[in-house]
């Protein structure tokens, strides 16, 4: 059950969000409308898994072989910039309706830090193909529920008396800060 | 998603949807409460422990209420210096900054907070963590009607992450106090015994009633179970309380556990040994029913009571967490627009719908808890 | 969102086709960079190394100090490029000159510098997907010549810089009660058990940046306010004195 346990890790013990601070300025910018946090969730749900699977593969027979473990900055990021354009170019023929809703966020998930985070972090916690799969998915439905749930929560905010200054962005990181406390709960779960 | 007309605006009787008048009436029922089982606890404690550690306990309370009234002054005096906000004279902001600070309900927060800490802490503690749930938590959401996190879960959690363990307690008390709680060392195994070690657990606490009536260690709200059911009983007379999510709460606590306890051979004492070690009586009663971090109607405060415990449990048998109350509540505070905008906007009254979904929930619950704590205790 | 508008106003920083004769004002700019656009207070850019790296006051510092080197050097590298590279391809030049820049750096940290190595960890090879890099590259580099690049990159890698090393400041001191540079200095300011251990945690980033940046919101709001109030009450002097 060690693949539970990586998944479960993965999503909510060390959430990618939360914990590890990393796609913090798509969070921030997460749309009110929680249908569209949703889709663009999913589409980093695809783009996280198969960029952690090709990274993992690139990297363990092609550069630790030659000893080129050094360029995986390098590689990682082009292997990224290729699948969102593969992703933007299917969901242009097939998925219209979806693709005119995310626009603009399709092409910014190359500079996703969650991305490109997710695949280090894969080589770096030393896991086996099945486990990357599986930290992988963790990874981006942990963030998928994470955007998900502060798209529900920003229109209440929206409503709210907020201070001026603290409106928008610094309200969002103090709401982080709770939602981190919350998940700290999860803290040992999965053993 | 449309929000019913409870988040708009930004007085306080606009957000609770009743008069000023009935908001201050349902403000002193609960002050009321409060007090009555704080000073219950108080005397409790001078019981297990003695003058000085009951003595210490009303010094919590009071720098708690101090602390909070001062979090609101600070906090609105320092924005209406940002705003440069004029008044006529400094006595004429002082009172437009108290009147501000009432309806914030400092007092009714620092007295549930001050209740559910340790027994021993350090005042430092309980001062600075009152300071900042109020600000975080409370005030830089719009205050009091419109905050999504509850600031007692929030101060709960914030002392666990703040100060160590050794530190936050005050120096001068006796060592008894500051030792572990019973919940502690029932955390330690997972909350997993069978019938036997359940039996001499419950002598050790002094069996059923001593339990209940909360002649044990453990902080001043947690254990003044009986006085908190009472206090329960006259709010709900009052009519400032809905019964609703105590009881959905509570009973499925009791139902995941007896099913639970039986897989594990604990017999039928298990659920009460749950029910009635740590804060899951306090916090029933005067944490998750906070009005402005639950569901509006009663369907959704089912299901958000079902999920509670739900993690509650969760938290508690599974993780290294003795205790699950608080992170739970702050998890399902998250969701609760979520909750609400499912829920609350049904045109249609379709009770069968509203039974089965949360009768679906239920089964939910049941299953993640007991299928995910067997799944980690037979695997890992 | 906010980094994709952030993008749009770092554009009209530097109008597209701009090709202005004149002399270029360099400290007008160097000045924007650093305090009037600000990229993390005011464009709220590359919040996750801000929330990442600064648990010590050592991490900023080397944080700032190497994104000042990198802005710096690839705004430069893509000044120079630009002017060959097509439009279709642009954004993946940019990333590989950005990328292979940010391994040259990586390999000299942990050569030099193995500690900052190991604690700056992933946020190292993240300084790529680092917003103010590829905003700055796209909307400014891109566009203008070679030295005003150098300056813009110097100019907002300082403004990344000072925002990431004072809040490390903070939340050191903060947190552990006192300040630990290089073994340069060692300042004890209070002692350890008053410290509030959760700033030099994760959850303690999340709400040192909230509250700075809302108060310094709350400052400028209240500010612009105070500015238009001044501006409505001259017109309505100015209108009465001509009614008069």
């Amino acid at each position: 059950m060690e693949l539970f346990s990586i998944f479960i890790g993965a999503s909510l013990v060390s959430n990618i969000i939360l914990a590890n601070f990393l796609g913090i300025c798509s969070f921030m910018g997460v749309s009110k409308k929680s249908s569209s946090a949703l889709g663009m969730g999913f589409a980093v749900v695809f783009v996280i898994t198969t960029s952690s699977m090709a990274t993992w593969a690139i990297f363990h027979f092609l550069l630790v072989p030659f000893q080129l473990e050094f360029m995986r900055t390098i590689v990682f990021i082009l292997v990224i910039a290729t699948l969102v354009q593969f992703v933007e170019m299917y969901m242009k023929k097939n998925m219209q309706t979806l693709y005119k809703a995310l626009g603009v966020y399709l092409p910014l998930i190359t500079v996703n830090c969650a991305v490109l985070g997710a695949a280090l972090l894969n080589i770096d916690r030393g896991f086996n193909f099945l486990g990357t799969v599986s930290s992988a998915l963790g990874i981006s439905l942990g963030y998928t529920l994470v955007i998900f749930i502060f798209s529900t929560i920003r229109e209440r905010l929206e409503l709210a008396n907020t201070p001026r200054g603290f409106r928008g962005a610094p309200i969002a990181l103090i709401t982080a800060a709770i939602m981190a406390m919350a998940f700290f709960g999860f803290f040992g779960l999965g053993g | 998603m449309n929000f019913p007309l409870k988040q708009q605006g930004t007085h306080m009787s606009i957000n609770t949807g009743k008069s000023i008048s009935r908001n201050t009436e349902i403000l002193n029922v609960v002050t009321h409460a409060l007090l009555f089982v704080a000073a219950w606890a108080v005397f409790n404690r001078h019981q297990v422990f003695g003058l000085a550690v009951a003595l210490h306990g009303v010094l919590i309370l009071f720098t708690a209420v101090t602390s909070a009234v001062m979090a609101h002054m600070l906090f609105y005096l320092f924005f209406d210096w940002v705003d440069k906000k004029e008044f006529p004279s400094f006595k004429v902001q002082l009172q437009s900054v108290m009147k501000r600070t009432w309806s914030g309900t400092p007092i009714v927060t620092a007295l549930i907070l001050g209740l559910a800490v340790h027994p021993g802490i350090a005042l430092y503690v309980i001062g600075i963590t009152v300071f900042f749930a109020e600000i975080l938590a409370k005030l830089l959401f719009g205050g009091y009607g419109q905050n999504i996190f509850n600031p007692v879960a929030f101060g709960l959690v914030f002392i666990l992450l703040a100060f160590g363990a050794t530190e936050m307690m005050a120096g001068h008390l006796p060592d008894a106090v500051t030792a572990a709680t019973p919940l502690v060392g029932l955390s330690q195994v997972n909350w997993m015994m069978d019938s036997q070690e359940i039996q001499r657990f419950m002598t050790d606490q002094g069996g059923f009633l001593n339990m209940l009536l909360g002649l044990v260690p453990g902080s001043f709200g947690e254990t003044a179970r009986l006085a908190s059911l009472l206090a329960l009983a006259y709010m709900i007379y009052k009519k400032v309380l809905d019964w609703a999510i105590p009881l959905f709460y509570l009973g499925t606590i009791f139902v995941i556990t007896l099913v639970y306890g039986f897989s594990i051979g604990a017999g039928w004492w298990y659920p009460f040994v749950h029910l009635l070690t740590g804060g899951i009586v306090y916090g029933s009663i005067f944490m998750i029913t906070d009005p402005v971090t639950s569901p509006i109607n009663r369907q959704g405060k089912a299901i958000f009571a079902i999920l509670l415990a739900m993690f509650t449990l969760l938290i508690r048998l599974n993780t290294p967490h003795p205790e699950g109350v608080a992170f739970a509540i702050l998890l399902m505070n998250m969701f609760v627009p979520f909750i609400d905008a499912k829920t609350a906007n049904v045109t249609l009254v379709d009770t069968h719908k509203k039974i089965t979904s949360v009768g679906i929930t239920f089964v939910v619950a049941l299953v993640v808890v007991i299928g995910f704590t067997s799944l980690i205790h037979f695997f890992g | 969102m906010s980094s994709e508008l952030a993008m749009e106003s770092l554009d009209v920083v530097a109008p597209a086709g701009s090709k202005t004769k004149e002399r270029f004002d360099y400290k007008g700019h160097f000045i924007k960079g650093v305090i009037v656009e600000n990229p993390v207070f005011k464009m709220l850019l590359a919040l996750c190394p801000v929330l990442g790296v600064t648990a010590t006051l050592i991490n900023g510092v080397g944080m700032g100090v190497i994104v000042i080197f990198a802005l710096t050097v690839a705004n430069a590298m893509v000044a120079i490029v630009s002017k060959f590279t097509p439009d279709e391809v642009r954004i993946p030049v940019f990333i590989t000159i950005i990328a292979t820049l940010i391994t040259a750096i990586e390999m000299l940290v942990q050569a030099f510098l193995p500690n900052l190595f190991a604690a700056l960890g992933i946020f190292l090879p993240l300084v790529v997907t680092n917003c103010i890099l590829l905003g700055r590259a796209e909307a400014f580099a891109a566009k203008n010549k070679f030295l005003p690049s150098v300056v813009d990159g110097l100019s907002f890698g300082l403004g990344f810089a000072l925002a990431v090393s004072l809040l490390s400041f903070i939340r050191e001191l903060i947190g552990t009660g006192a300040l630990n540079f290089f073994d340069l200095f060692y300042l004890r300011l209070f002692p350890q058990q008053f410290a509030i251990g959760l700033f030099v945690q994760p959850l303690g980033a999340f709400i040192a940046l909230g509250l700075i940046i809302g108060v310094m919101f709350s400052f400028r709001l209240s500010k612009e306010e105070q500015e238009k109030k001044a501006a409505t009450a001259q017109k309505t002097a100015k209108l009465a004195k001509s009614v008069a």
